[in-house]
């Protein structure tokens, strides 16, 4: 460009700071520190002060909690895994956990064509588990899972492409009634599977058991629930509402309480439930409620035009919400559901207060032995970081699901 | 050939099913015949199994002595208060921590949000950081660590983390903020015998504040212009106090009262347990993430060409946020901040971990007394329903407020 006065050409001047502009225009790593860190003054000091304050929490909180003294961990880890469960049955536990890995692998087989980064993060967890000094039973088990899970994950393209998706669907449907029996046992005490009382429960394996069948449970009732009250007879809906509505009005706490205290007293004298069975009839109340309001908002979702149209091919009632709508809505349903089953495997924490020993009932037992008395954070701090990654894994894959299915509503701007 | 059915009301057994309005009769009247069973086969046994026990239903034991001692009441209370006494302090305990934790988690969720929608790529991140380890633990798991791993570790009372230590002549130690395993001891402003008079200056700046409102919305009215009127009248208010207050020099309506540490305990100041205040600090941190998600969906709903357009107007970045986007933003959070606030006074409950006696903490105590669950059961359903209820009306009633109206 010419400067047209003095008819001299144009040159830009080059002061130190445009020089530094201009190199870090070119650098593509400076160029993300500038924009993403420096851009404006404001910034610049949030930058500043955020550092600040993440450096504080390194040396002040996390350094300090990293080099406690972590043995309790490792001397009560079965407890806070399984509580009470007798040492000797444990390779059914373990057996369990190879059913998931199988068909875990499966899964991801079913998924993509390469090994995703996840189950490649999960095997070198567990090949790095193998490496702590556990005990026999659980090395074998790790190893095994590595090889079931690889396996599954090659094995399922041996099956004809219709067949695949019903052989994981069937899979995971029959886990829960597995996993029962498997843990249960089913004959007596001499026998090869003897029965496992539900007072010998405990910890992670309790939670996980009374969550995933809270889950399989209060999917039917919700659902019937949500109809009911969107059903046009007038006494059934009035009932429903009242239900719905009384349930997520209280805390899970004082159905929890209903169940243990209530429920014994309404039921005829010669059933007498078990505290486990109680606890899980407050759940599944409880979350019954809840699922039925996920449903009405997915029915509500479904347009007018569907039902017409199932009345225009002379469809009854029954099989035009058996056949078109429920369908639809159970799509939609995919990422709701995966987000509450994190929010009951969340609330299966509050059993301990009517005395199950899940974790956090377990760690009230661990403290109270003079041995670990000073412990209590140690404890606390690991049960929370399983909790974490349990919930913080699944809510991951349910993005990821969200985004396969194609079904994300979330299209605004960030800011 | 197509037959034509004729469609005449037929009479008999056979058409009167199948006309679909008496179906729908019948089943009514099954589905009301099982419930009425399933209720009365229900009552029949509980009332039953509690007759047996002694313990036949009534709720005469409200006005029984309750014989337990509550560590934290607003209203008056002891051991030899009735059972129904106990219930409204515990009441009035889960209303007063709710109505603090609902206001300090929009305050902090506002923050949090600030943050996480941030340009600044460390910043965001942090806030979302702090948002998916809140959102995916267990409140009672957070409660707990937060009370038994921070609040009880604190140093005990005589090595107390103060601000502000001042040591007097006489030996006696005094703080403005003593942070210890007892919890914690603020500086506490104290009315003194001045403050009747400084009662009416606090009355007046209450009418000039009002008087200031009702003149800005007279002028909006009239002008179409809308100005801050609950700022203007909020510092108005201010103004006038803080004017008294220094008018009153030297007759000042209140002391300051430090708390002093004493052999075991520090005596002075406001006292808050280390129980209220882990279920209040816990409950604010986990509440406000949530709110921090609520009102990002809110933000997030708020189409980007808006933004834009508020930009091409020559609106800043803070401006076009405040005016253009989070007006529309708060109609899309409005249902979701319901439902998290209305789970704020039920999650108190879990208050009854850590030994908060909040309402359910109470109930559980006077169920353990006096044996009667059900009753208690009932009226404590009642309470929390009734809160509830409250709180959506009010929620129903703002949300109608705020909502566009279409055209």
């Amino acid at each position: 460009m010419n400067d047209l006065k003095n008819g001299q050409p144009f040159v830009e001047k080059r002061t130190p700071l445009s020089i530094v502009n201009m190199y870090i225009l070119k650098n593509p790593i400076l160029f993300w520190i500038k924009k993403n860190l420096f851009d404006t003054i404001l910034s610049t000091i949030l930058t500043i002060f955020s550092v600040w304050l993440l450096v504080k929490l390194l040396f002040g909180l996390i350094i300090p909690i990293i080099s406690m003294n972590w043995t309790v961990i490792g001397d009560n880890l079965k407890l806070i895994l399984t509580g009470s469960y007798p040492i000797s049955q444990l390779w059914r536990a373990w057996l369990c956990v190879s059913y998931i890995s199988l068909f875990g692998g499966a899964s991801f087989g079913l998924a993509s064509r390469k090994i995703p980064k996840a189950m490649v993060a999960i095997l070198l967890l567990e090949g790095l588990l193998i490496t702590l000094p556990f005990s026999g039973l659980a090395k074998f088990f790790l190893a095994a899972n590595i090889v079931l899970s690889v396996a599954g994950f090659f094995l399922i393209r041996a099956f004809g492409k219709s067949k695949r998706l019903r052989i994981i669907v069937v899979a995971w449907i029959v886990f829960l009634p597995f996993a029962f029996i498997c843990i249960l046992g089913f004959t007596g005490q001499g026998g090869f599977w003897p029965v496992v009382a539900t007072n010998y429960w405990g910890g992670l394996l309790l939670s996980l058991l009374i969550a995933l069948t809270s889950i399989a449970l209060s999917f039917p009732i919700g659902l019937l629930l949500a109809l009911g009250r969107r059903s046009g007879l007038k006494f059934i809906k009035v009932v429903c509402t009242i239900l719905i509505e009384v349930v997520r009005g209280v805390p899970l706490i004082t159905i929890l309480f209903i169940a243990y205290l209530i429920v014994p007293l309404a039921l005829p004298k010669s059933m007498n439930p078990s505290v486990f069975i109680r606890a899980m009839i407050g759940i599944i109340m409880f979350h019954s409620a809840y699922m039925a309001e996920d449903f009405r908002g997915g029915l509500q979702g479904i347009p007018r035009t569907q039902y017409e149209a199932a009345a225009s091919l002379n469809l009854s009632k029954a099989k035009t919400m058996i056949l078109v709508i429920l369908p639809q809505v159970f799509k939609r349903m995919i990422p709701v559901l995966v987000s509450r089953l994190t929010g009951i495997i969340k609330d299966t924490s509050l059993i301990s207060i009517i005395g199950l020993l899940d974790m956090i009932g377990i760690s009230s037992a661990i403290i109270s032995n003079p041995k670990y008395m000073t412990s209590s954070p140690q404890v606390l701090f690991f049960m929370a970081v399983i909790y974490f990654v349990i919930c913080y894994s699944i809510s991951l894959a349910s993005t990821k699901i969200e985004k396969n299915l194609g079904i994300s509503t979330k299209q605004g701007a960030s800011l | 050939m197509i037959e034509h059915t004729e469609t005449k009301p037929k009479l008999g057994v056979r058409s009167f099913f199948q006309d679909e309005r008496t179906r729908n009769l019948v089943w009514q009247f099954v589905f009301f015949i099982v419930i009425v069973l399933l209720v009365f086969m229900t009552m029949r046994n509980v009332i039953e199994a509690l007759t047996e026990r002694g313990m036949a239903p009534s709720f005469k034991f409200l006005s029984f002595s309750s014989g337990i001692t509550i560590g934290e009441t607003i209203i008056e209370f002891d051991s030899r208060s009735s059972n129904l006494r106990a219930l409204m302090v515990g009441l009035l305990n889960t209303i007063s921590i709710s109505v603090l934790v609902i206001l300090f988690s929009i305050l902090f969720g506002f923050v949090v949000v600030l943050c996480r929608i941030s340009s600044n790529w460390i910043v965001s991140h942090v806030a979302k950081a702090y948002i998916e380890i809140i959102r995916n633990i267990p409140l009672l798991m957070l409660l707990l660590v937060w009370y038994r791993a921070f609040f009880l570790q604190m140093p005990g009372i005589r090595n107390a983390i103060m601000f502000h230590k001042k040591v007097s002549e006489s030996g006696d130690i005094s703080a403005s903020m003593m942070l210890s395993n007892r919890g914690l001891h603020l500086v506490w402003p104290i009315p003194r015998d001045s403050f009747h008079i400084y009662r009416f200056i606090l009355l007046g700046a209450l009418l000039v504040a009002i008087a200031v409102y009702i003149v800005s919305r007279l002028d909006y009215r009239k002008t179409g212009r809308k100005k801050p009127g609950l700022l203007w009248a909020f510092l108005s208010f201010v103004g006038v106090a803080g004017v008294g207050l220094i008018c009153m020099i030297g007759n000042e309506p209140f002391s300051l009262q430090y708390p002093v540490l004493g052999k075991f305990n520090a005596r002075g100041g406001l006292y808050v347990s280390s129980e209220w205040f882990s279920l209040f600090s816990g409950l604010v941190l986990y509440t406000s993430a949530f709110v921090a998600e609520a009102l990002r969906a809110g933000i997030q709903g708020v189409s980007k060409g808006q933004m834009e357009a508020a930009r091409a107007l020559g609106l800043g970045h803070l401006r076009a946020l405040r005016l253009v986007v989070i007006p529309q933003a708060k109609i899309v959070a409005i249902p979701p901040l319901t439902s998290i606030f209305l789970g704020v006074a039920k999650n108190t409950s879990l208050g009854v971990a850590i030994g908060f006696p909040d309402l359910f903490s109470i109930t559980g105590t006077i169920i353990n007394q006096t044996g009667r669950a059900l009753e208690m059961i009932l009226i404590v359903m009642a309470i929390y329903l009734s809160i509830s209820g409250l709180t959506s009306i009010f929620m129903n009633w703002y949300n109608h407020k705020v909502q566009l109206v279409e055209r």
